[in-house]
């Protein structure tokens, strides 16, 4: 069985920890002395009240050596030792939320002790939190995603080259978990190859719209014979034609040209626009050695006629030499080419750092010009002025090597593998035990979070005047991103990984039980969750939403799916759900299905799903060897549905414990098959979806599950937070996070769980905004 | 040693094209003629299977002279004399050690180490030096263009569900580099071959490869700098970080040198070059990936290999075969019959794409013999049983003639719980890089060579 782990601070944990708010429960101040590790009140209460209360109901199972699964609390003596084993005793208080602890055949704690309980403990266990560590944060290595979007958004070009880049290492539910990010010789590789694909799709060498004319079709008047496309002057005469030029600009007409030679001068042809002549043209050259010219002419957009006109016709049949008797022109192809220099052929690359080709000379100054800005957005902070002089360095390099343009690819490449891109780091200087961190880190954390890719220009403004270190201009930066479409991003990111949907991409159902699944069916699947969790941002309702939401969104062959008629199509649109059993995430065809077995579904899977992902109170790993369900009905028995199948299970004593909370939640969404169709029967027997969670609480099908959740509105926002704050941050929340986790479950509340009211709340707390500075223990 | 046919064809899915021009780094230099210059290099490959083995079909009945093969071994029987089956060893601190549960995530991170992993659901991860990267990291690595291949079927997991508290990254890698650092495996055909044997423009002239050559070899002068600067502003796990990134510049450095000493390109005229995608049919992609560590071995980009067939805990179904119940889920047989025999045919299935790997380097000549008797290829997983997730009495095939000191044909018991890492030392040692200790090893396996 496949899990996370818990040394995660669990949604549960935090419900107490609301209740604990009406005792008085407050951040510690700095007065608060750091050797001693619980604040003296706090141990005292626990020493008076919650101890006893553990005394009392606790120890005729945990005490002595031979304490019911190894946990011991005879040794608690005084409140500081709870500091040894956080873990623990955050799962002591899911626990005693859940109702699991003490058993049921046990004296019964009264509702009042049980809160003792829940609050002694928790408050201890805030001791951590103290505004001296609002945590640290490991380098982040930019992961495929990040990665994605900021060379997308830096160098303007759609390669996806991140598409081959390793997976990205996992921590903590989330792939941008610095601690975890590692960075292996096959990473480099790769980028390295793609820096040079990037580069040379984002500076390739310079063209410019180029044409040939049709001069086979043009008019002639006088001695002009057209062979072919060459213009063949055998006499004075006049050949032309009407151009389109695209814009007004400057362009380049380029033709080869020679002349027979006869008589004193040279074949002169006269190259005009609309009758105003351009130049005349003294030709040289011969047949075998034809010279290409190049003329430059100005224009307006629209046509204009071209003519070219040879005006020096010359025969003298007595020449003693044959090949000086007939002065002839001949013009060869012609090329319209422009608008020169025009940046509409350039890419926006080009446009950035050089519309135009300096002089010679000049090329290192206009490097230097480009280069500065560009680097202050692709490390997203100023550089030292060494630094630089390093990124000048290899522009040098390629100057000499292919001239600027090459010096510039140079140097772009270098700075996409710079770890200085590549890695997000947030060096702070300072003495004391934390720091602030300044408006360029800020800018990269807050667009890293809400945009997965590199600050925009009104961030990197407000970043290099430092307005951005204020709170009210941080959040405001903050509501502005989030309503951008840029945000798009969460959804993308952060709730695929919440919700675990990126599992969905391994998941084989099986087609002989589901003919209806099919790639298509995955992809659409999760669309619907996601734009399920956009429209819940975009309109910033209550988080609750996620699961009582009376609507959804599908297309045709989802609607197929649900039965949900009027749905044609393969676009999504907004469906509602009122008349149906159907409310929220939890029965969303995605959700459910990566919640089942290929053949099967898995109220197992599915009661642990929602502990988890919802109420963040994951159950422990099974103990190993245990059998899995019967498979198979015995011959000549009653045959057996899922559910029976996961009762049995549930016999065994060593099971039944944590299956007693997880089996019902499962139970409760029985109606929904391995691939979230609505379904009465499993098999041939009727599917029962009813079910008893710990505590007694009854229900009856998915609606009054999902009503029975949203009374624990409490731990989905402790869950929300705490997934939310992990993804936002790039750590581990720790158990000196507590006091930070709390406070922004607190905002929320306040804002009736709006989604912004978290984000809001995370970025101007100090775990975001600020950073420990002594330096980590050596592991 | 003789120059590899110039229409080696690569077998697998995949268009053909002419010869590839060669990556920036490559010099212009290849010559048909140039042949690498030790020619009784040995290779060393681990090739990982997860979930544990139905034994019952894999250990064969008697000790000594392989005689009539188990089930699961069948696909196997032309290859017979090259190859033992070894049965007792262990990785002891794969098991629990009070650690609880995460069977998976430690038969990965201890097979191939034989340490006890850190458990950790992310920061911190620690195992312990691989032995594969041990020959990495010594001459035998450094004397090829890249020092070891990493190659699988299944990227790491995608989304946070790792086993019960152990970081993704231990099921999903059996090298580690240094003790916190797994090394990341490719699974896609296409990019590996890339990789292994660059993908530039096959019209490219040489004064653009050359100018590549050069930009490549600035900018790798450029980001050391880069790094060697950052370092000195950074401290404790972030320093850490950023030497991931140096070692790997390292690397890359190294390789770009030590090809310029010799190059075996020639060995790919004509070759396959494979469509992108993965495969969907796991044998062939096992297939696709063994063919391109084979090339590597045999233009001698690399000596030393490992391949995860899966990563450890995988629930795949194997439909290719009729299995449309996940890996791991069968292989909590809890004694089902039908559960064990499925677990068999998948058992079975890689031995049977083990088979064609081995059989394709037997068919390859090197002076002294073939491709296969020049290799050591251990094939097996980290669990026993997939139900009792035990670690000893592990699933371990040893093939190939390592240079002509192996002989095969035998089922070699040694004594139960005999550490695996034994085993590793015995390999290394033969390869010529002395190793003290490795993970929990006590010394080398009597009578392996």
């Amino acid at each position: 069985m496949v899990q996370r782990g818990f040394n995660r601070l669990s949604g549960a944990v935090w419900a107490a920890a609301t209740l604990s708010l009406a005792v008085g429960v407050v951040a510690p101040t700095a007065a608060q002395k750091s050797s001693e590790p619980v604040p003296v009140r706090t141990a005292e209460r626990f020493a008076s009240k919650t101890l006893p209360l553990i005394k009392t109901h606790c120890l005729s199972c945990h005490s002595g050596e031979s304490a019911q699964g190894g946990v011991r609390f005879d040794l608690i003596r005084e409140a500081r030792q709870l500091l040894d084993d956080t873990q623990l005793w955050d799962r002591a208080l899911i626990n005693l939320r859940n109702q699991t602890m003490p058993p049921a055949r046990s004296k019964m704690p009264t509702e009042a002790e049980r809160m003792e309980l829940i609050t002694g403990i928790h408050t201890v266990l805030l001791a951590e939190s103290r505004p001296e560590d609002p945590g640290r944060v490991t380098v982040r290595r930019l992961n495929r995603f990040e990665y994605g979007n900021t060379v997308r958004d830096l160098l303007g070009v759609d390669l996806h080259p991140e598409e081959d880049f390793p997976s990205d290492d996992v921590g903590y539910g989330f792939d941008n978990i610095g601690d975890v990010l590692s960075l292996s010789p096959l990473h480099l590789d790769g980028y390295l190859r793609a820096a040079e694909k990037l580069v040379a799709e984002a500076l390739p060498g310079r063209r410019s719209a180029s044409a040939k004319l049709e001069t086979e079709k043009f008019q002639v008047q006088g001695g002009v014979n057209l062979r072919g496309g060459q213009l063949v002057f055998f006499s004075n005469g006049t050949a032309g034609g009407e151009l389109v030029f695209p814009k007004r600009g400057r362009y380049a007409l380029r033709f080869s040209a020679h002349g027979t030679q006869a008589g004193g001068d040279l074949p002169r042809l006269i190259v005009s626009l609309d009758g105003q002549g351009i130049d005349a043209i003294d030709l040289r050259g011969s047949e075998e050695n034809p010279v290409e010219y190049e003329l430059q002419l100005e224009t307006r957009q629209g046509r204009a006629r071209l003519d070219f006109a040879f005006v020096n016709d010359f025969y003298d049949p007595n020449h003693p030499d044959a090949g000086r008797r007939d002065r002839n022109a001949f013009v060869n192809e012609v090329h319209l080419v422009g608008p020169i220099g025009d940046a509409s052929n350039l890419t926006p690359l080009q446009r950035e750092l050089a519309p135009t080709l300096p002089g010679a000379g000049q090329e290192r100054a206009a490097a230097q010009r480009s280069l500065r800005p560009f680097a202050e957005k692709a490390y997203r902070r100023p550089l030292t002025e060494d630094e630089f002089r390093r990124i000048m360095g290899l522009y040098d390099r390629g100057l000499r090597q292919g001239g600027h343009d090459q010096g510039l690819r140079l140097a772009v490449t270098g700075m996409l593998v710079s770890p200085s891109f590549l890695f997000r780091t947030e060096a702070v200087s300072g003495s004391g035990p934390a720091g602030d961190l300044n408006g360029w880190q800020l800018a990269a954390r807050l667009s890293y979070f809400l945009w997965g890719t590199l600050p925009d220009a009104e961030l990197r403004r407000v970043a290099a005047d430092g307005t951005l270190t204020r709170p009210e201009v941080l959040e405001a930066q903050a509501m502005r991103m989030l309503k951008d479409s840029r945000s798009n991003a969460l959804a993308d990111s952060f709730a695929m990984q919440w919700l675990e949907l990126g599992r969905l991409q391994t998941r084989l159902p099986d087609p002989k039980l589901f003919p209806d699944w099919s790639d298509g069916l995955r992809k659409d699947m999760v669309e619907e969750t996601r734009l399920f969790f956009l429209d819940i941002m975009r309109r910033d309702a209550s988080i609750t939403d996620f699961l009582t939401a009376k609507h959804t969104f599908l297309n045709a062959r989802l609607a197929r799916l649900y039965g949900v008629g009027g749905v044609t199509g393969d676009e999504f649109r907004r469906v509602s759900l009122e008349g149906t059993p159907r409310s929220g995430l939890l029965t969303q065809a995605g959700i459910l299905t990566v919640t089942s077995n290929p053949t099967r579904t898995s109220p197992v899977k599915r009661g642990k799903w929602v502990l988890d992902v919802i109420l963040g109170a994951p159950p422990p790993p099974p103990p190993p060897g245990v059998a899995d369900l019967v498979e198979k009905d015995e011959p000549g028995q009653q045959p057996l549905t899922v559910r029976d199948r996961t009762e049995l299970h549930r016999e065994d004593p060593a099971c039944a414990g944590c299956h007693a909370k997880m089996d019902p939640i499962g139970f409760g969404l029985e109606n929904f098959d391995g691939i979230g169709r609505w379904r009465e029967k499993d098999g041939s027997m009727e599917i029962d979806a009813s079910g008893k969670l710990p505590g007694g609480v009854k229900f009856d099908g998915p609606e009054e599950l999902v009503e029975i959740l949203v009374g624990r509105s409490d731990e989905l926002a402790r869950t929300f937070a705490e997934r939310l704050s992990t993804y936002a941050l790039g750590r581990g929340m720790r158990n000196a996070d507590r006091g930070f986790l709390d406070s922004v479950v607190q905002k929320a509340q306040r804002e009736d769980l709006k989604f912004s009211a978290f984000v809001r709340a995370i970025v101007s707390s100090d775990a975001f905004r600020r950073t420990t500075l002594t330096p980590d223990k050596k592991p | 040693m003789s120059t590899l046919d110039r229409r080696t064809l690569l077998k697998g899915i995949g268009t053909v094209m002419a010869l590839p021009a060669l990556e920036a780094m490559l010099p212009s230099t290849a010559l048909a003629s140039s042949a690498p210059a030790q020619s009784t290099a040995v290779r060393m490959a681990f090739l990982f299977v997860p979930n544990g083995i139905n034994m019952a079909k894999w250990t064969p009945g008697s000790v000594g002279a392989l005689g009539e093969l188990p089930e699961t071994l069948r696909p196997l029987a032309p290859l017979k004399s090259k190859f033992n089956v070894i049965t007792g060893l262990a990785q002891m601190n794969a098991f629990a050690n009070g650690d609880g549960p995460g069977d998976h995530a430690r038969s990965a991170a201890t097979w191939l180490t034989g340490v006890q992993a850190r458990k950790t659901a992310g920061s911190d991860i620690r195992a312990g030096i691989s032995a594969d990267q041990v020959a990495a990291l010594s001459k035998i690595g450094r004397s090829t263009k890249f020092p070891s291949l990493e190659i699988g079927c299944e990227r790491g997991a995608m989304a946070g569900d790792c086993d019960s508290g152990y970081s993704c990254a231990y099921s999903s890698s059996i090298a580690w580099r240094t003790e916190s650092t797994p090394v990341a495996k490719e699974v896609t055909p296409r990019a590996l071959f890339e990789r292994l044997f660059g993908s530039g423009n096959p019209g490219e002239d040489a004064q653009s490869l050359e100018m590549r050559r050069q930009g490549r070899a600035s900018v790798l002068d450029f980001i050391m700098e880069e790094a060697a600067a950052l370092q000195g502003r950074l401290g404790g796990k972030d320093r850490q970080k950023l030497d991931e990134y140096f070692t790997s510049v390292r690397e890359i450095e190294q390789r770009l040198t030590a090809q310029e000493k010799r190059t075996a390109d020639s060995a790919l005229a004509g070759v396959t070059i494979p469509a992108p995608g993965i495969p969907m049919d796991r044998g062939a992609h096992i297939r696709l990936m063994g063919d391109m560590m084979i090339l590597a071995f045999q233009a001698d980009l690399t000596r030393v290999a490992t391949f995860m067939f899966a990563n450890e805990g995988s629930n795949r179904p194997y439909r290719e075969i009729g299995v449309t119940d996940g890996h791991h889920d069968i292989s909590h047989h809890g004694k089902d019959g039908s559960k064990l025999q499925h677990k068999q045919q998948i058992d079975a299935y890689h031995v049977e794409q083990l088979a064609y790997i081995l059989k394709r380097m037997s068919e390859i000549q090197e002076p002294t013999g073939s491709l296969l008797d020049n290799s050591m290829i251990v094939f097996g997983g980290g669990i026993s049983d997939g139900d009792r997730h035990n670690h000893d009495d592990l699933p371990i095939l040893f093939a190939g003639g390592a240079g002509g000191r192996m002989k095969g044909g035998r089922h070699m018991v040694y004594e139960p719980h005999t550490p695996m890492t034994n085993m590793f030392i015995s390999m290394l040692d033969y390869m010529g890089v002395q190793v003290d200790k490795l993970g929990d090893s006590t010394g080398k396996l009597q009578g392996l060579f």
